[in-house]
């Protein structure tokens, strides 16, 4: 149908940006590639460090399956720091190079029973989202991701710092006004909304489902400028294998067979995900 | 170093001597093949995305990847097809995840911004925009890949890991949807727009 490549043609035929020059790209590669190289080394690190403390890894799980911590609140230390939100949003550099006190804190929190990983290899990975229309600081996100494996099944518990510039709300938290926000970013609350209060702080908790990820208990601090959310899924989103492999390999169209089935249930409570949440040393 | 040939390809040949050579000397392909096939890529990202700034992205996500994988190239005659896998990936996994992206552009580069918005400006781009924004994502990516990129059904399953009758029924909801959205401004589409092309 020539009229599709017709539509095609006409969507680019207009002012475009100018592409980024192959000296930019080249160094961004660079960049990006020693970024991953340290971070792999980082995130060995971060592995023994757990086994060493027996905070989380390496431990042998019970024959009737892990169940959640039962106290994956923060150190005494933690827990005396101020727990109000921050005046001023974290910057993205702030946030991308908080990723490892998040990824140590992530970890301690992991139930006994389960081993955990860093997804990624990166303590925290932030991206750019799309600029507003009008200007205004560009939002960001900041991610820090880890795999729970126990009798072969795998979960994830994740973090996400979103910076967005938008003021902390105020009111019911499980409103359908900040349901249409959230709901666009962590998914609809279909398995219920409620707000807890840990520390002072008051938590929004929303569950959802999904065929990919199964039930998400997704615990929401909201700061000036963002919100701090602490994802408990039960399992893991089916990929195919990673792109990263040379070209004339055989592509094949399986899904990773390293992809492990669900966990039980989500590794973590509600209230254990909000404890987390309301921890202020998660935050830059 | 020499320049790529218009298509890259003759200097894409060329590079299958070079891939056991220094740093230095594969990064100089890298860049030859990013001169060659950069734009083309970037404008296959946004025809998928209908964004400016993500498809920069995307298309740095992908020779980024390219990069990476650079040393371990065996074959450069299929180059372009696993540079279309890896920007297709992106591209889905990204939409599948907004969040789930690395950083590529800086946030304080405002680049982008003013040329987007002119490219914005015309309602009749922008009507063409929101429609093909308004398709299913997998849809949409087998329309730019059969159409717009003239890859066949074969190709085109083989990219985003289907079947062949797969790409056929996908092709076929893409163009309905497409002719659902568009409607009556279809034929209006297709007058010149300002500010293109002579």
């Amino acid at each position: 149908m020539n009229d599709v490549k017709e539509l095609c043609d006409l969507m680019l035929d207009g002012p475009q940006p100018p592409l980024r020059t192959s000296d930019e790209a080249l160094a961004v590669a660079r960049r990006a590639t020693r970024r991953r190289d340290r971070l792999r080394i980082a995130g060995s690190g971060v592995a023994v460090m757990a086994a060493v403390t027996g905070a989380a890894a390496l431990v042998v799980p019970s024959a009737g399956g892990p169940a959640p911590a039962e106290s994956p609140y923060a150190s005494p230390r933690e827990r005396r720091a101020n727990a109000t939100p921050p005046a001023v949003p974290p910057t993205w550099h702030q946030a991308d190079g908080h990723g490892g006190e998040v990824v140590r804190i992530l970890t301690a929190a992991v139930p006994a029973g389960f081993s955990s990983r860093l997804e990624y290899g990166d303590a925290a990975s932030t991206l750019q989202l799309q600029r507003p229309h009008g200007g205004g600081a560009p939002p960001f996100a900041t991610v820090t991701s880890l795999i729970l494996e126990a009798d072969g099944k795998e979960g994830r518990l994740e973090s996400m710092l979103h910076s967005d510039g938008t003021p902390a709300p105020t009111g019911d938290l499980c409103s359908a006004a900040i349901a249409a926000r959230m709901d666009k970013m962590i998914g609809p609350a279909d398995g219920g909304c409620q707000v807890v209060v840990v520390d002072g702080v008051q938590i929004r908790v929303a569950t959802t489902h999904d065929p990919d990820r199964g039930q998400v208990i997704a615990a929401t601090r909201f700061l000036t400028g963002g919100f701090l959310t602490v994802f408990a899924q039960q399992g893991v989103v089916v990929y195919e294998r990673d792109g990263d492999v040379p070209p004339d390999a055989t592509h094949s169209p399986e899904p990773d067979p390293d992809h492990k089935p669900a966990l039980d249930a989500p590794p973590l409570t509600g209230q254990q995900a909000a404890a987390l949440a309301a921890n202020p040393a998660m935050l830059p | 170093m020499s320049h790529p040939t218009e298509d890259g390809k003759g200097r894409v040949e060329a590079m299958a001597f070079l891939r056991l050579g220094s740093r230095r000397e594969y990064e100089e392909e890298f860049v030859a093949y990013y001169t060659a096939r950069g734009d083309q890529l970037r404008k296959t990202a946004y025809l998928l995305c209908g964004d400016w700034h993500l498809a920069q992205d995307l298309t740095q996500i992908t020779f980024t990847k390219l990069y990476q994988a650079w040393r371990r190239i065996e074959r450069h005659d299929v180059l372009d097809q696993y540079a279309r896998r890896v920007l297709l990936r992106a591209f889905l996994d990204e939409r599948r995840r907004p969040w789930r992206r690395e950083l590529s552009t800086e946030p304080e580069s405002p680049a982008l911004d003013s040329v987007s918005q002119d490219a914005q400006g015309f309602p009749e781009r922008m009507l063409l925009r929101t429609a093909l924004m308004r398709i299913p994502k997998r849809r949409r990516a087998v329309l730019v890949l059969r159409f717009w990129m003239d890859l066949s059904t074969e190709q085109a399953a083989d990219l985003l890991g289907c079947s062949a009758s797969t790409i056929r029924s996908q092709t076929s909801r893409g163009l309905d949807d497409l002719r659902d959205v568009l409607g009556g401004a279809l034929d209006d589409l297709k007058r010149p727009l300002p500010g293109g092309r002579p």
